[in-house]
């Protein structure tokens, strides 16, 4: 966590991992790192959004509505959700 | 290639090969007749709880552990309903010989009634969406509470190729599928078919629904016995293997009973009293079907929900339909053991009713305490009872009144 309360990106990185292992229960958790997609990792369409589902409802944010779901990697996600919760911690001041 | 032979007048025999069942007296048909047999019941007072608020009622809840019959994989898209399901096909198949027979299965159909489908989703996603006030359901709640998502897990796991779907008419959804899968095999549509139903409720928000619409009994359910206040919550499956005679005796599988008769009508009077016509004319249909006089049955199954209002009604419905003779014959309800398992309560009361017939045993009417006048025939409330009987029907009535009568007979 950083000084000012948002999770730090290796933080959301490893939440992000959980989101995935908790939606694909036979993952070799080994094969994530930040370069992967979920195509990759061998997702099937509806996991994926699942994962997003989960990871919207962990961080409590919006992607899908706000077109911010289609990430290219796990660093990319991790950058969105980064940028997300930054603008939010600035709005509430 | 599973070979087809139509008939168009329907003359095929269908007979029973295989069932399997999932109750509140455990996992397997033979937990389900131990407990039958034992004349005692397996409800008990259920609570659930939702922040704070709490409701209880009767209920009979099929103890189980997902994780001894299925991967977490396979839990994550399953609702319990779709569970039960499997497993009661997945007995129901073994019995019959045919678990892994490839070419048996292609051709087979998978026709199961389901009253409510994924209620345990759709109580969930009413808090995430309502309560939590969360822009996005969970991604799987479609599939997860779909009532077809049964049938297609089962026919999946087993290779079953063939017509398969779903009948929702609520308490009678089982008989209804039954009835339809025996059409559908006797016409030659399919040569075999997984028969029965499923039902998984037992949760918040439908004891709520139900205990308001007043047809939920306080403590147990008590069918045609004074002081008696409506049905217990049940919950399971039951699956048969219903085949054409032929098919059955070609590959030498042993028979448990013929499917003799169906009866199916509408009452076209209230959404929820029962009439006496309607089911009279579901029973009279199902003994002309089965070409039996109404003297040969010796048994019936009852709906027996025992609310006050069904007991006496059913009680009249037998006496118009079997004449002198509804003193003669044994009635019980299974009910008062597994509770009302709803979708799944015409293919368990079934199947307890060919246990029966196999184990010359009556199933009997549990949590009996003292006579209503209004129902006075024999309701076999001393506990099961040793004495062997051929042929019986068995009764579902819904909700709506739609309404269906089962003849079934012990194999000639």
């Amino acid at each position: 966590m950083t000084a000012n309360g948002v999770p730090s990106p290796a933080e959301i990185t490893q939440t992000i991992y959980d989101c995935v292992t908790r939606v694909k229960l036979d993952l070799d958790p080994s094969r994530l790192s930040p370069e992967i997609g979920f195509r990759e990792l061998g997702l099937s369409s509806i996991e994926a959004i699942t994962v997003i589902f989960e990871i919207e409802e962990t961080f409590d944010i919006i992607l899908v509505d706000a077109g911010l779901d289609d990430f290219k990697n796990i660093a990319h996600g991790t950058q969105i959700i980064c940028s997300l919760l930054a603008r939010r911690e600035a709005a509430a001041g | 290639m599973t070979s087809l032979t139509r008939r168009y007048d329907g003359s095929h025999r269908v007979v029973v090969t295989g069932m399997g069942a999932v109750s509140g007296f455990g996992v397997g048909t033979e937990r389900l007749w131990a407990g039958v047999a034992s004349g005692g019941s397996a409800i008990g007072p259920v609570v659930r709880t939702f922040e704070g608020m709490s409701v209880t009622v009767p209920a009979a809840i099929a103890p189980y552990q997902p994780l001894d019959h299925f991967t977490s994989s396979e839990l994550q898209i399953c609702e319990p309903f779709v569970q039960l399901g499997r497993m009661a096909a997945r007995e129901a198949l073994g019995q019959a010989g045919l678990a892994g027979d490839a070419d048996a299965l292609a051709g087979a159909g998978v026709i199961l009634g389901c009253g409510g489908g994924g209620e345990l989703t759709r109580e969930e996603t009413a808090i995430q969406l309502f309560h939590r006030r969360r822009p996005r359901a969970h991604p799987l709640t479609v599939p997860r509470t779909n009532h077809q998502a049964v049938v297609s897990h089962i026919a999946a796991e087993h290779g079953i190729q063939g017509p398969s779907f779903v009948i929702s008419t609520g308490c009678a959804s089982g008989s209804h599928a039954i009835a339809q899968a025996v059409a559908t095999v006797r016409h030659g549509y399919a040569e075999r078919a997984l028969a029965g139903g499923v039902e998984y409720n037992a949760i918040y928000a439908v004891m709520r629904a139900f205990d308001a619409a007043r047809t939920v009994a306080r403590d147990t359910c008590r069918p045609f016995s004074a002081g008696r206040g409506g049905f217990a919550f049940g919950e399971g499956a039951g699956v048969l293997v219903i085949e054409t005679m032929e098919a059955a005796r070609r590959r030498g599988a042993a028979i448990h009973a013929e499917v003799a008769g169906i009866g199916l009508s509408t009452d076209v009077a209230d959404p929820v009293q029962p009439t006496v016509a309607g089911p009279v004319r579901a029973l009279e249909t199902a003994l002309a079907d089965a070409a039996v006089a109404p003297a040969d049955i010796a048994y019936v199954n009852a709906h027996g929900t025992g609310t006050q209002l069904n007991d006496v009604v059913e009680t009249h419905v037998v006496k118009l339909v079997f004449g002198d003779h509804a003193r003669r014959l044994m009635m019980s309800s299974t009910k008062s053991q597994i509770g009302h398992c709803f979708g799944a309560a015409g293919a368990l009361e079934l199947i307890t009713t060919i246990l029966g017939m196999a184990a010359g045993v009556v199933p009997p009417t549990a949590n009996y305490v003292a006579p209503d006048p209004d129902c006075d025939l024999d309701y076999v409330i001393e506990g099961a009872r040793r004495q062997p009987f051929a042929t019986a029907v068995s009764e579902s009535f819904a909700f709506g009144g739609l309404n269906a009568a089962l003849v079934v007979r012990r194999d000639r």
